[in-house]
């Protein structure tokens, strides 16, 4: 097991024990796959991280970050074809290690936080045996000893009552406290480094901040950390290093300033300014010529030019939708009855986008049910096109029901999979009361319209990406030429440069047919680059309501402040940097 | 308190399904053209007098309204009297009594064959190179596709007829169990470890195996402290439908290896058209599906802290 003084001469030595890096790769590749199946997805790829230091790999889904980070401890999965010129854990020549090996390492010497703590903890156990079992396997402290441990290590990450706590099980926590239980268990053996994988994807913005910063107190001392993230903004906090991966490969990386203030690469300079936030109001997320991206958008008169003048806030129109004192409750009668939103009122001015802010179980969801007419206050009105719902009977409503349409976070759930995009669209048109002879020219207009090509008519949901589905959803909602669209987390669960060509259609859009559009998202960079007006609910109670600057500037109530100062920030971007 | 309230939930519910058992074979038997009381005689064979005849449909209620059948039937039966075996001339209760401990020896040994040989098997086969699950799970599809009898008249020619190890039947001592219990326990395995392998190779691709992973345990320890007891919940729904299917494979297997016990009795019973044993049966039936579905309702509160708290 000892290293030779031949591979390693100076690697044992105490003067320079402090400076060898925690871990080194040089030279990754990463294959899955076999035969003509086979699929190299990291290549390449050299990075190492001292004690100490904390480096973040961001990039988008499929860079394979995970693939890296996993690969540091030998578990980058099962058929996993792992090369590389060298890789050294704590000076070890680690290149050749088998399960054997690496299951001494795990846990005693690399931690492990993956995101959401829900799936990422075994249900079936309690908290405390999850936490405790790092001890069991690394450590010779007897049951009663490792309890009292497995407490302490509950309440140094700040879990409340931990005796309590250590005997639940994870669904009985709330989303944050599960991370901390998650982080207690990554630490439990002191480690010396920790990889955290999406470590706050999951959560919501004020529990998110918690553990940011709940991680920034690991990382003092001789602590080693790699952060991997989609979220550049999650980083900037913690890292001190950024490597940014694309395509299995890090196409820039230095000190998180450098990256951040002075990034040298296009796709780099193509991320942070997709980045939605206050001072991107007004101007597109997509920077012209460092992306992909679908033709169609930027063709649009202001689209060429990066970001050219900014646009200017539309002035509001007359109302599109009036919601008036609504209350709904939920459950049986008695006790078990909730009230999930209580008297919300708010009117949506044509052309306007009014955005709704909340954390999970604020109500938002159930407002915007309510604004599309699917569900019924139990008190309250809802005004659109001068009728108001539920005061005649449904078929009374159509033409006002087809102003009003939806498209949600996850648009493959409400797709039928085994129908082609061409069908799906096609439908909606003859709902809206397309005559069946215009329909297939209709649904290339909208494709057309939405930044799709025309061949995607024949795909089917599934055969798409994230983006190109929210498209069809957008395409699908257009084809009733609304006038209000409600829409419900729509770039949640994109990826950052896909969600900034999202906003950007959406914007295009509203400006071309004067759209409102209801905004439903818990990322306040994302209200706050595309509201005019905010919304902010908690526990089905509007706390504020007025222009977006007024409300972020002012804050007139604590939750919302909370809010905000959950918001990561990016240290000053340069403003010249998305001119072309 | 939660665990008090759902057992007794679920002996309600088992004793109304008793009933229901109970109310249907009668209904059946009711409604089955034929005189009962000649059958009680013997069969037409026995020509019986007129006198006797009636004499029977005196003693049994047969001419009295159903509503009058139904009532004694359902009293004799909370009384434990499930009547007389007409071909045995003995109680039913006894009938069945005698024959009871045979058919037990042979679903407990096909028990305790089948759900080590299925968890080791599932356990080490899960998630493995290609050509291991597909040599592992093409065996499993045989066993559980062959007839129960096929499987055992193959496992008679190899180790009765030709090596002689066991013998061909009877109920003489534990090696006259062995054949009768693999053929059984190898058609239970065949399906309960396809099933607990798919379980356990969805649970093996669980972010939670990847933190306990990520721990420093090793394979083994992960499948069985963490995927197991995941995967085992379908498991154990299964076992509930194996355990109805082993009655009904005791009469092949018992008929196969000229074996005494429920299975034989079964058989004979509807050769003589036996009503009160039949009904016996049946009743015996439900009640082993309502105890054993209990049981198994009781292992998920155990196994599964969200069925208490839910």
């Amino acid at each position: 097991m000892s290293p030779t003084a031949l591979t390693t001469p100076a690697g044992s030595t105490p003067t320079t024990a402090a400076d060898t890096p925690v871990v080194e790769l040089e030279g990754l590749s990463v294959a899955f796959g076999r035969g003509i199946h086979r699929r190299e997805i990291i290549h390449d790829l050299s990075l190492s991280i001292r004690p100490g230091e904390c480096l973040a790999l961001v990039g988008e889904s499929g860079s394979g970050k995970s693939v890296t980070a996993r690969t540091l401890v030998g578990l980058t999965g099962p058929g996993a074809d792992v090369r590389s010129r060298a890789q050294r854990f704590r000076g070890r020549d680690a290149s050749a290690w088998g399960e054997r090996q690496w299951t001494r390492v795990r846990g005693k010497e690399a931690g492990f936080i993956l995101q959401d703590a829900l799936s990422s903890l075994d249900a079936l156990r309690t908290v405390g045996d999850e936490v405790g079992e790092v001890l069991r396997l690394h450590g010779d402290l007897d049951r009663g000893a490792r309890r009292q441990r497995v407490v302490g290590l509950l309440a140094s990450v700040g879990v409340p009552d931990p005796e309590v706590r250590a005997g639940q099980y994870p669904h009985e926590l709330s989303g944050g406290l599960r991370q901390r239980a998650l982080i207690a268990s990554a630490i439990a053996a002191d480690p010396g480094f920790l990889i955290a994988d999406e470590p706050t994807t999951a959560l919501d913005a004020t529990i998110a901040a918690q553990v940011l910063r709940l991680l920034g107190d690991l990382k003092g001392g001789s602590t080693a950390m790699l952060v991997v993230s989609h979220d550049l903004a999650v980083v900037a906090d913690l890292a001190d290093r950024v490597a940014v991966m694309r395509d299995g490969v890090i196409v820039e990386e230095g000190s998180v300033q450098a990256v951040l203030e002075d990034p040298r690469h296009p796709y780099t300079q193509g991320l942070l300014a997709a980045i939605p936030s206050r001072s991107s109001r007004g101007r597109r997320l997509t920077v012209v010529g460092s992306d992909q991206g679908h033709g169609h958008a930027r063709s649009q008169p202001d689209g060429g030019q990066g970001i050219a003048a900014p646009r200017e806030a539309p002035t509001p129109g007359r109302p599109s939708l009036t919601v008036e004192g609504i209350t709904k409750a939920f459950g049986g009668p008695g006790r078990g009855r909730r009230t999930a939103v209580d008297g919300v009122s708010f009117t949506l001015h044509r052309g306007t986008t009014l955005g709704i802010v909340g954390e999970s179980g604020s109500g938002k969801s159930t407002v915007a049910r309510i604004a599309l007419g699917v569900e019924a206050p139990d008190a309250g009105t809802v005004h659109v096109r001068g009728r108001t719902w539920g005061e005649h009977r449904a078929s009374r409503d159509l033409v006002a029901r087809r102003s009003v349409q939806m498209i949600y976070q996850d648009p493959l759930q409400s797709f039928d999979p085994r129908k082609t995009v061409r069908q799906v669209i096609g439908q909606a048109a003859a709902a809206a009361g397309t005559p069946r002879t215009a329909r297939a020219g209709r649904v290339l207009e909208l494709l057309d319209l939405v930044g799709l090509p025309a061949d995607r008519a024949r795909a089917r949901p599934l055969d798409l990406s994230g983006g190109q589905r929210q498209r069809v959803a957008i395409a699908r909602a257009l084809a009733a030429e609304p006038e209000v669209i409600i829409c419900d987390e729509p770039v949640s669960a994109l990826d950052i440069t896909v969600q900034a060509r999202i906003l950007d259609l959406l914007t295009d859009l509203q400006d071309r047919f004067g759209l409102s559009y209801l905004f439903i998202s818990h990322d306040l960079g994302v209200i706050q680059h595309i509201s005019r007006e905010v919304l902010v609910l908690k526990d089905g109670v509007v706390l504020e309501h007025g222009p977006v600057a007024e409300v972020f500037d002012q804050p007139g109530h604590e939750y919302t402040r909370h809010l905000i100062n959950a918001i990561p920030e990016l240290p000053a971007v340069r403003k010249d940097l998305f001119r072309p | 308190m939660a665990v008090l309230r759902r057992v007794l939930t679920r002996l309600a519910v088992g004793i109304g399904v008793l009933w229901g058992a109970a109310t249907l074979t009668f209904l059946a038997v009711y409604l089955i053209p034929g005189d009962t009381a000649l059958l009680i005689l013997g069969g037409p064979d026995a020509r019986p007098t007129a006198e006797t005849l009636a004499q029977v449909r005196a003693d049994y209620l047969l001419d009295q309204p159903f509503i009058v059948q139904y009532g004694s039937y359902l009293g004799n039966l909370l009384q434990g009297d499930l009547g007389q075996s007409y071909r045995l001339r003995l109680p039913v209760t006894e009938a069945i009594g005698q024959q009871i401990g045979a058919t037990a020896a042979l679903a407990a040994a096909a028990v305790v064959v089948a759900l080590p040989l299925t968890f080791a098997v599932a356990i080490l086969s899960a998630h493995r190179a290609p050509w291991i699950r597909s040599i592992v799970s093409g065996i499993e599809v045989v066993f559980a596709a062959t007839p129960t009898f096929i499987i055992g008249f193959a496992l008679l020619i190899v180790f009765s007829f030709t090596l002689r190890w066991f013998p061909i039947g009877g109920n003489q001592g534990p090696a006259a169990l062995v054949l009768p219990a693999l053929t059984l326990a190898l058609a239970i395995f065949g399906t309960l470890s396809q099933v607990l392998r798919n379980e356990l190779e969805d649970v093996l691709e669980q972010p939670f195996i990847l933190t306990a992973r990520s721990r420093g345990m090793r394979d083994l320890p992960v499948r069985i402290r963490h995927a197991l007891r995941h995967a085992a919940i379908p498991v154990m729904t299964m076992s509930g439908f194996v355990v109805a299917a082993l009655l009904g494979g005791s009469v092949v297997v018992e008929t196969l290896f000229s074996r005494q016990g429920i299975g034989s009795l079964t058989l004979a019973s509807v050769y003589n058209k036996d009503l009160p044993v039949i009904i016996g049966i049946v009743l015996l039936a439900a009640a082993v599906y309502v105890v054993v579905n209990l049981v198994i309702d009781l292992l998920y509160t155990l196994i599964d802290p969200k069925v208490v708290t839910a």
